[in-house]
């Protein structure tokens, strides 16, 4: 197996390979997985020829099936079936029971983080969704016949760090590499191109199965800012259906006792109707029950009368959203349809006459988010170096500890860009005191209790000095995907204090390793093969980029001594690349890593007074 | 870190935020983290790093009070505390004026002509500021310091108001 192709240096090993970046939109009713294919972004079908899979995984036993037919099974095995995860990602037993009554599934605990009692064992939401991104991820693979190498995964605007974290981890373990997580609604936007726009204000109107999301964006030079979201959970297509089947049962005078018991096949015939209603003016009812065909005619005016009531609350989330982010209909230059839902022609008309602007509705809005995250994740990968699409996102939601009287002070407000870094410096207030507990929090409410706690953080190994003397410097750091890492170090004597964290909902870091294990059926083996392959990985993109630098900056930035420590370090890199030693690979890419900081940092400065030198120019 | 050096701009308080703007730009197109989502671990780090940075000088720069105690703090003069402030009874007088004007100031109208009062009231703090800090003197800086945090008492009622304006809207 040829693993590595060295190629001379300056040159990429292999110039002409495309790298393969996927486009992945997690979503509580369906998923979607896309790629950039000779320039278009599509969405990739299964073996009969459906885009959506249904987000539902069922474990029976000794087997994992997910998508439509664990949907069809949902019926006959509720218990094992689980239906919109999504909800539980990053959320506990309570907040999921309090939503969502009447849930058929059986948890190992009544507090805490779900984990939910199948024929297969336990399962908590992470590896639920994990296997619904491995089918995805399986779905591309088989499509493109290639390795993948990264995906963007799409996240609703309002996901705070612990289901943002829960994401993140569930693609861990089904093997993706993460280039980034997008807000849905940034997604949307992107797919219709409009991050070319140079200033506007958005709105993404989302109507899917179950639920509705309404967001307002503001793009300006590339920056794109989600202003104000709004929505209702328990909103969505599935409420259309339910209004057709009651409308037919009553015109065919079911027996409700009948109706119940054929709920399931009813609905779908609704789903029938509805969508042909969104064709034609009136629309047929069919359905068999009992060996008996029954049918009834819908309107498309009886049916707009049946789902008015739906839709003018869509509308009126609408104008929430509006107020929230201060802003009237007339502000809004663009408005993108995303979701099923949106077809349905009353909802559009509604939409429209609300905002005085025709909605964008020509890309299939089941699709739009995923085409959108392809986009992205072609851009991510490297395949568009030219390309100047520049998306600068924001924190979604505020960040703050825990202060005196369980109040709430905030360290990054919300919508600041991100990434960023803010310190906060904290004492002692005991003579000797060597420990202290930080509660971080996410949200925008002035009380612990109405915010989210993230984590708490215990700070040790402080050096015992008098109350107030010791100056504990706690730097809170967010990335590109909008996750929290806190570092901390005590001023006067620079010792590092040491952090463990102890995230609220979600897994430590120790419990996704042994799921990964877990997972595995020969647990060992497996395990030590993906280690050794993300290793080999890594040494190769170390190697690539180092000797691209090396040629670029080599002679420029390096003296003759450096460059000989680093060259051979380097080969040293390449030699091992090759072997099956882990440890040896990843030790080897730390030293090439600590040798050369200081190289790429003079690379990283060179660049910028490059980049600014130009501008300087222009600017005289 | 000095952000003016990052932002490769004259060390001083009155800059161009046009230039500033440009400049952001062209700093995040060179630092911003999609550039390195396919790099090596190295690279993604000291460039999540120097964009964290570079997002951070410009919220800084942008925003005459953080300009000001930056600018301050290069020069290695402490920023004045609240005492100094309190100290300044012509200034406590005004601010318990406006405090008493905002308590009772129900109406839209009202609240408008108290923001623009305020408004104006800035502009002359950051134009005294601005003439304080343009020579490098001990004295200069910390008469700054203190003409700096009576802004901060502005800024603060200003969006107080902002605050008291959506609340009457709301109801």
């Amino acid at each position: 197996m040829a693993l590595l192709q060295i190629a001379e240096p300056g040159q990429s090993a292999a110039p002409h390979q495309k790298k393969i970046g996927i486009g992945i939109d997690l979503g509580t009713t369906n998923s979607l997985v896309s790629s950039v294919q000779s320039g278009q972004a599509r969405t990739f079908a299964d073996e009969n020829g459906e885009h959506l899979l249904p987000s539902v995984v069922q474990y029976q036993e000794h087997n994992t099936v997910v998508g439509s037919l664990a949907k069809q099974n949902a019926d006959d095995d509720p218990v094992n079936t689980i239906v919109s995860v999504k909800r539980f990602v990053g959320r506990s037993v309570e907040d999921v029971t309090r939503a969502w009554p009447n849930l058929p599934y059986d948890f190992t605990q009544a507090t805490g983080n779900p984990s939910f009692i199948t024929a297969q064992g336990q399962k908590n939401p992470i590896e639920v969704s994990s296997d619904i991104l491995k089918a995805l991820r399986k779905r591309a693979e088989q499509a493109l016949a290639d390795d993948i190498t990264g995906a963007v995964i799409t996240v609703p605007a309002y996901f705070d760090d612990a289901q943002r974290q829960g994401t993140k981890d569930a693609a861990q373990l089904a093997g993706l590499n993460v280039l980034r997580l997008l807000n849905e609604p940034t997604a949307a936007a992107i797919a219709y191109g409009l991050d070319q726009n140079a200033e506007g204000t958005i709105v993404v109107f989302d109507l899917g199965g179950g639920t509705f999301d309404v967001s307002i964006l503001k793009l300006n030079k590339g920056v794109f800012e989600v202003k104000a979201t709004a929505g209702d959970t328990a909103l969505g297509g599935d409420d259309f259906d339910h209004a057709i089947v009651e409308y037919a049962s009553e015109q065919l005078s079911l027996d409700p006792l009948l109706a119940k018991q054929h709920h399931r096949k009813l609905m779908t015939a609704a789903k029938r109707c509805k969508e042909a209603l969104s064709e034609n003016s009136s629309a047929q009812f069919t359905v068999r029950l009992d060996e008996q065909d029954l049918k009834t005619e819908v309107s498309r005016e009886q049916f707009d009368a049946l789902i008015s009531e739906a839709v003018k609350r869509t509308i009126e989330t609408c104008e929430q959203a509006l107020y929230d982010a201060e802003l009237t209909p007339s502000d809004i230059n663009e408005v993108v349809m995303v979701g099923g839902s949106t077809r349905v022609p009353l909802v559009r008309e509604k939409v429209q006459a609300y905002f005085s602007t025709q909605p964008l509705t020509n890309i299939d809005p089941d699709k739009v988010v995923a085409i959108g995250a392809g986009i992205q994740a072609d851009i991510l990968v490297g395949n568009k170096p030219d390309s100047d699409m520049l998306l600068l996102d924001v924190l979604p939601l505020s960040l703050g500890i825990e202060t005196m009287g369980g109040l709430v002070e905030k360290i990054i407000p919300r919508n600041t860009t991100i990434p960023v870094a803010r310190a906060q410096e904290f004492t002692t207030f005991k003579d000797g005191q060597t420990a202290m507990m930080v509660h971080v929090l996410q949200g925008e409410r002035e009380l612990v209790e109405h915010t989210r706690s993230l984590a708490k953080f215990d700070l040790t190994e402080i050096p015992p000095l008098a109350a107030g003397a010791a100056h504990i410097r706690v730097t809170f750091q967010v990335d590109a995907d909008g996750l929290l890492s806190v570092t901390a170090m005590e001023k006067s004597t620079g010792a590092q204090a040491h952090i463990e964290v102890k995230p609220s909902y979600g897994l430590e870091e120790t419990e996704i390793l042994n799921m990964l294990s877990s997972s595995m059926e020969n647990a060992q083996q497996d395990m030590q093969a993906r280690m050794l392959k993300e290793q080999q990985v890594e040494a190769l993109r170390v190697i690539e980029s180092m000797q691209s630098a090396l040629a670029a900056d080599g002679d420029d930035l390096l003296d003759d001594e450096e460059r000989i420590v680093i060259d051979a370090s380097v080969d040293e890199l390449v030699v091992l690349s090759t072997s099956i030693d882990v440890e040896a690979i990843k030790q080897q890419i730390e030293k090439l890593d600590a040798l050369s900081q200081a190289f790429a940092n003079r690379r990283m400065d060179k660049a910028i007074s490059l980049a600014l030198s130009g501008q300087s120019v222009t600017n005289l | 870190m000095n952000y003016f050096t990052l932002f490769s701009m004259p060390e001083q308080f009155d800059i161009s935020i046009d230039v500033l703007k440009q400049r952001y730009e062209l700093l995040q197109r060179v630092t911003h983290p999609d550039k390195y989502a396919s790099a090596s671990e190295q690279e993604k780090r000291i460039y999540m790093q120097k964009n964290a940075q570079v997002n951070d000088g410009y919220h800084v720069l942008s925003s005459p009070v953080l300009r000001g105690e930056h600018l301050l703090l290069i020069r290695e003069i402490p920023l004045a505390n609240e005492q100094d402030t309190i100290g300044d009874t012509e200034f406590l007088m005004q601010q318990m004026d406006l405090r008493e004007e905002l308590a009772h100031a129900n109406t839209i109208d009202g609240l408008n002509a108290l923001e623009s009062s305020v408004t104006e009231s800035q502009a002359k703090y950051i134009e005294c500021i601005s003439e304080l800090l343009q020579e490098n003197t001990k004295e200069q800086s910390l008469r700054a310091g203190i003409e700096l945090s009576k802004l901060k008492f502005l800024i603060k009622l200003a969006s107080e108001i902002k605050t008291r304006k959506h609340t009457i809207k709301k109801s």
